[in-house]
């Protein structure tokens, strides 16, 4: 072993812990929630951080140290599978591009080439426009405006890989186009595509805050980072718990998936 | 004598950015059933592109078949489909390649690509096709076989790779098996022993051999004929005696006069 493992690359080690803490808050979200996310107590708005509301509460009473928690699942839900349909999505067109090469190539990659042109947010805004805001959409979208990166990346690897001898001699033993790719390219090739998937899932997480935040992600009364952002701009200078916690998450775990992508890419190399 | 694989005038050119390189050029050739057909030439004269290009492994672009035939059992390969090629290869076709390192997925165990051979040509399923798994590594000589199914081929030697790719090469009983180069990345010993094991399977299987090399000693000890490649044409064709003791061609004479004697290598 000459690399170091990934726990001694003390930066991935912190986004490692980030990300794993996230996801204990997030599955154990109702055993650490301390009261509804959602329940209204009228006589207690605007509380600040005390015993009884750790984080204190928002303008309609609600308790926001549970509000956040359920934000966090809400954002790795919409962040993991956002990026499972941009990996889905790139690692197939960028698979046949490169496989195939010639008009195939030409066409996927100048669609690509149009996509990236479009400004994203630009391109998330008119997809929204035309459906209903809500999570199942900010996924899909999300999803389907982030994988051309990775068909471009998949498609730079599966260049190199397809002139290895190891294609050469399974396309020699009779296996299909399909089969080379799916067992034998993709496996390949998988360490780039997951650095490039964690990297995405911050950058997802991100998007659907932002989106959150001008009203067209995840729709009150569901709690997520973003959405807690816009309900807390009106009160800013009042309760200033109701932004800075939401607004940290939002770093950290950004952050944190940063780390890890960078760590992972580190740590795998480049063969 | 039939002939199971017969190529006629075949031209194959590769489109580069200067424009077409003739890369085989009007070449034929048969193997008759059961035969060793050596094919040997120095490098860049086009011997791997014709080995490739008889099930069509050629990338295309930038390969282009320029004309010809390559008829195998009497059937023009050129003119075969896809499912039909993905049949022959490995099924009716093996192949053996130069580089054994290489030629293995480094992702797999030799256990797995060994059953993928036999899952795509053979019937054997499950125990069975484990149990084949076995028995082709057995006759390819390796050292404790059905532990060898679990070894990643990092974990291998190259001749042991090759071995793994000769089992591979011969699952489906293939009729003709095409060796590229098979020993060349091999040290001196482990080519005698590859040599000797690929004599053993010919006449075990009933194959026909076209094995490529630019190795004149490995060529006289293995081919019953013998062709002789320049620059993409095929410039000598006959029984290996007659292409040894009287060439025709200029070229094969300054080729033989080039040869150091190896005193390791003598006939089988
Ligand atoms: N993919 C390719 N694109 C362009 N030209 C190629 C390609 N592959 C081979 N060639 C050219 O075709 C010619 C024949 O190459 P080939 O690999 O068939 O030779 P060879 O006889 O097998 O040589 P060697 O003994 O080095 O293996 C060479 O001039 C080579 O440069
Ligand atoms: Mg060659």
């Amino acid at each position: 072993m000459a690399r170091p493992r990934l726990w001694h690359n003390r930066l991935a080690a912190a986004g490692l812990t980030i990300v794993g803490l996230l996801i204990v808050v997030a599955a154990a979200a109702p055993l650490i929630a301390r009261h509804d996310p959602s329940a209204i107590d009228l006589l207690h708005p605007l509380d600040p951080p005390s015993g009884q509301h750790w984080l204190g509460t928002d303008s309609l009473g609600r308790d926001v140290w549970s509000r956040w928690i359920y934000g966090a699942r809400i954002s790795l839900e919409v962040g993991v599978i956002a990026v499972g349909i941009a990996l889905l999505i790139g690692t197939l067109i960028g698979a046949m591009a490169g496989y195939y090469g010639g008009w195939i190539d030409s066409v996927l990659m100048r669609c690509v080439d149009v996509m990236l042109c479009i400004p994203t947010f630009f391109l998330l805004l008119a997809v929204i426009a035309f459906l209903q805001p809500g999570i199942g959409t900010i996924m899909v979208v999300i999803g389907i405006t982030g994988w051309m990166g990775i068909a471009r990346l998949v498609r730079a690897e599966v260049l190199t890989l397809k002139e290895r001898e190891f294609i050469q001699a399974a396309r020699g033993l009779g296996a299909s186009d399909a089969r080379i790719i799916l067992r034998h390219l993709l496996p390949n090739a998988i360490a780039p595509i997951l650095v490039a998937g964690t990297l995405g899932i911050g950058g997802a997480i991100l998007t659907e805050s932002a989106l959150s935040f001008l009203g067209l992600g995840v729709q009150p009364p569901t709690p997520s980072w973003g959405n807690m952002l816009i309900e807390a701009k009106a009160t800013l200078g009042v309760a200033w718990w109701l932004t800075v916690y939401p607004g940290l998450a939002i770093l950290i775990t950004v952050l944190g998936f940063n780390l890890l992508g960078e760590g992972l890419r580190e740590q795998w190399g480049r063969r | 004598m039939s002939a199971l694989l017969e190529i006629r005038h075949l031209s194959i050119g590769y489109r580069t950015d200067g424009g077409l390189l003739r890369a085989v050029d009007d070449v034929s050739l048969t193997v008759p059933a059961g035969q060793t057909v050596g094919l040997v030439g120095e490098s860049g004269s086009g011997k791997s592109t014709l080995a490739l290009a008889v099930t069509r492994l050629l990338p295309s672009p930038p390969a282009e078949m320029l004309g010809g035939a390559i008829l195998f059992e009497g059937r023009d390969l050129l003119n075969a489909t896809t499912q039909e090629l993905q049949a022959i290869r490995g099924g009716q076709i093996g192949y053996v390649f130069q580089e054994p390192a290489t030629s293995l997925n480094p992702v797999y165990t030799v256990g797995t690509q060994l059953l993928e051979a036999i899952h795509l040509h053979t019937p054997h399923r499950g125990a069975a096709a484990t149990e084949y798994a076995v028995d082709l590594l057995t006759r390819v000589g390796m050292p404790d076989p059905a532990q060898r199914l679990r070894a990643y081929p990092h974990e291998l030697s190259g001749g042991m790779k090759q071995r793994v790719m000769l089992a591979m090469a011969i699952a489906a009983q293939p009729k003709l098996l095409i060796a590229d180069e098979p020993t060349t990345a091999l040290d001196v010993t482990i080519q005698v022993q590859i040599l000797q094991l690929l004599q053993r399977l010919q006449d075990e299987l009933s194959l026909s051999l076209l094995f490529i090399s630019h190795d004149w000693h490995l060529v006289e000890s293995l081919a019953d004929s013998v062709g002789v490649m320049q620059t993409g044409r095929l410039v000598e064709f006959g029984p290996r005696d007659v292409v040894l003791r009287q060439p025709t061609h200029p070229y094969t004479r300054h080729l033989l006069q080039s040869v150091p004697a190896v005193p390791w290598l003598e006939g089988p």
